[in-house]
């Protein structure tokens, strides 16, 4: 599949055909990567990994593909408020649904505010291992995740297998230069900022194993490495008479 | 809790107050006839239950056309994502809030992990095209009938919204009860225990598709040209699109799926369900239906058995604290997978 996409995809051209070692796709291999995508890449993950607080705004797009293989899109609005050692709160409203998302360094609250449940586990106190406990035993991340990190650099990074330039593009009036990705399981692309903050523009992601191909699609704005957030941000605030009830783990999910 | 479930029904219903004005009309006359076939003591029973479980399921289905198309996609979004996607929607119940580390590019490996759960949850996805047509006979309708199923869908939720605040009345106790004792009366000389099964079914299939809203006890003079015969435990019922009859005094009453029933075709609109060694099978608005050779079989849903949605009608119960929800005799537990609600069968809490 990765083969058909080099070879069918023209626009790679020059990058991919000086870097890409011949085969590598078939071994699953790190591979080739535009020195330039790398590098804005690791450029982009210190500027966001070394702020000890930050938050942002992203407005979402993301398909359901029904059985048919009709793809539906629906949109959603995610606020990020990020405050290293153990502070995160994730606001996600949508079409689809309001989900609210604390984490105080020491547990992590999940509310839909359509239902009168909540949910809470204790994660370790430090944001990255509570990012990896969530989605590896509770099975979800916030969206986005990858940017919250301490290395964002590493969280996407990992498993890119090509990655080459696209040039200079505008996202919402910022000069923006956009990097195309290609993993197994995913397709991305990211735009990041030519600016002085080398903050993400934009950022999509297909999903090429998927039936009917579905994508996710962020739009960043509002970046802000120098907030006031009040610690009550990270404490969870539900409605008076909401009820606690278990999570399901990963394990007992399947 | 009740107050703040019922303010956010509330909502709901507003929403889609024209909606729901055009399916009470219905619905009204939809409850004079059947008072006509039914009578008697039963009619309390059917009343209490209007706006429940009955509530425009079946109406959506007898009037799929008069709920329009795209235009109640509006309806849709106002809606609280939990409310029944009968399966069709991926993801359709976690608001795109990162099921399966969706939205990432660290997780999108355990992403595709989780798609191929979803998969063995989907088994239409297992399916080529054509045995999901087969599976599916919706979908080898045209288009505009795929668009009435479409508002079927978008009327389940109506009506599961309007169900979940209709139950917070203690109306729909009185109905159970109802319900029962009359099923009771209308069985006695069946020897089958279908009666045992869905004692607490509230009087109604409550779940999606076309079936759904037929009321239990409803009498037809003649089956529908589709109807299956079949039989279960040496007594003959009849099936077509979800709903059972059994036959009663020369004409046909509409019965709760009866367990044991096998029939090649399920109901027009389920969620898949994982029933851990028995595969997955199909929750068919709170009728559980296992995979078996020469089709599905209407099973006692399994404890450990979990569903996105809750049957219309389904009644919370608060024990020791603890919120559950019953319907079918089946009790639920809801809990959160990953960021999204769902319901898990339990043992019946003591």
């Amino acid at each position: 599949m990765i083969v058909g996409f080099v070879v069918a995809v023209a626009f790679p051209g020059s990058v991919l055909a000086q870097q890409a070692a011949p085969g590598a796709a078939a071994t699953g291999a790190p591979t080739a990567v535009a020195r330039i995508a790398d590098t804005l890449l690791k450029e982009m993950g210190a500027y966001i990994g070394s702020a000890q607080a930050f938050t942002f705004h992203a407005d979402i797009t993301f398909d359901h593909v029904l059985p048919s293989g009709q793809k539906l899109q629906f949109s959603a609005s995610e606020d990020v408020a990020l405050q290293r050692p153990g502070g995160l709160r994730v606001a996600w409203t949508g079409d689809l649904g309001t989900r609210e998302f604390w984490y105080d360094g020491k547990s992590v609250t999940v509310y839909d505010p359509a239902t009168p449940f909540y949910a809470t586990a204790v994660v370790p106190a430090d944001i990255d291992g509570m990012l990896d406990a969530v989605v590896n035993k509770l099975g979800f991340s916030p969206p986005l995740v990858d940017f919250l990190y301490s290395d964002p650099y590493k969280s996407v990074r990992q498993k890119v297998q090509y990655g080459f330039d696209l040039g200079d593009n505008a996202v919402s009036g910022r000069s923006c230069r956009t990097l195309a990705f290609v993993e197994k399981d995913i397709d991305w692309q990211i735009w990041i900022e030519d600016g002085p903050q080398i903050t993400p523009c934009k950022l999509v992601i297909t999903y090429k194993n998927q039936p009917a191909q579905p994508q996710f699609t962020a739009v960043f704005s509002d970046w802000d490495f120098a907030p006031r957030i009040a610690p009550s941000v990270f404490t969870p605030e539900l409605p008076a008479g909401t009820e606690k009830i278990p999570f399901a783990t990963v394990a007992a999910n399947q | 809790m009740n107050r703040h479930l019922v303010l956010r029904k509330s909502a709901i219903t507003a929403l889609v107050a024209g909606a729901a004005v055009a399916c009470l009309a219905l619905g009204a006359e939809r409850a004079v006839a059947f008072r006509g076939g039914f009578g008697g003591g039963g009619f309390g029973g059917f009343h209490g239950g209007f706006g429940g479980g009955g509530f425009g399921g079946g109406f959506g289905g007898f009037h799929a056309g008069d709920f329009g198309g795209p235009s109640h996609w509006g309806g849709y979004h106002g809606s609280a994502p939990r409310f029944g996607d009968g399966g069709f929607f991926d993801r359709g119940t976690d608001a795109g809030f990162g099921r399966g580390g969706w939205g990432s590019i660290k997780n999108a490996g355990s992403f595709s992990d989780h798609a191929d759960t979803f998969t063995q949850n989907h088994p239409e996805y297992q399916h080529n095209a054509s045995q999901f047509q087969q599976n599916h006979p919706e979908a080898q309708q045209n288009a505009s009938q795929y668009h009435q199923n479409q508002s079927q869908y978008q009327q389940n939720r109506f009506n599961e919204a309007n169900s979940l605040q209709q139950n917070r009345s203690s109306e729909a106790n009185n109905l159970q009860s109802n319900r029962f004792n009359e099923a009771n009366n209308l069985q006695v000389n069946h020897t089958n225990n279908w009666n045992n099964y869905t004692g607490a079914w509230g009087g109604y299939y409550g779940g999606l598709g076309f079936g759904a809203g037929f009321a239990i006890g409803a009498t037809f003079a003649a089956l529908p040209a589709a109807a299956v015969a079949l039989s279960v435990a040496g007594t003959p019922y009849y099936y077509a699109s979800g709903v059972y009859y059994a036959s009663q005094g020369g004409q046909y009453v509409v019965v709760p799926p009866p367990a044991g029933a096998i029939v090649q075709t399920p109901p027009p609109s389920c969620s898949s369900v994982n029933l851990g060694s028995r595969g997955i099978g199909l929750d068919c608005g709170g009728a559980f239906y296992a995979p078996v050779s020469g089709g599905y079989q209407v099973i006692t849903p399994p404890v450990g058995a979990s569903v996105w949605s809750l049957p219309s009608g389904a009644v919370d119960h608060n024990v020791n604290g603890v919120t559950y929800f019953a319907y079918g005799g089946t009790w639920f537990r809801p809990i959160y997978a990953g960021s999204s609600v769902y319901y898990e069968v339990v043992s019946q809490p003591a």
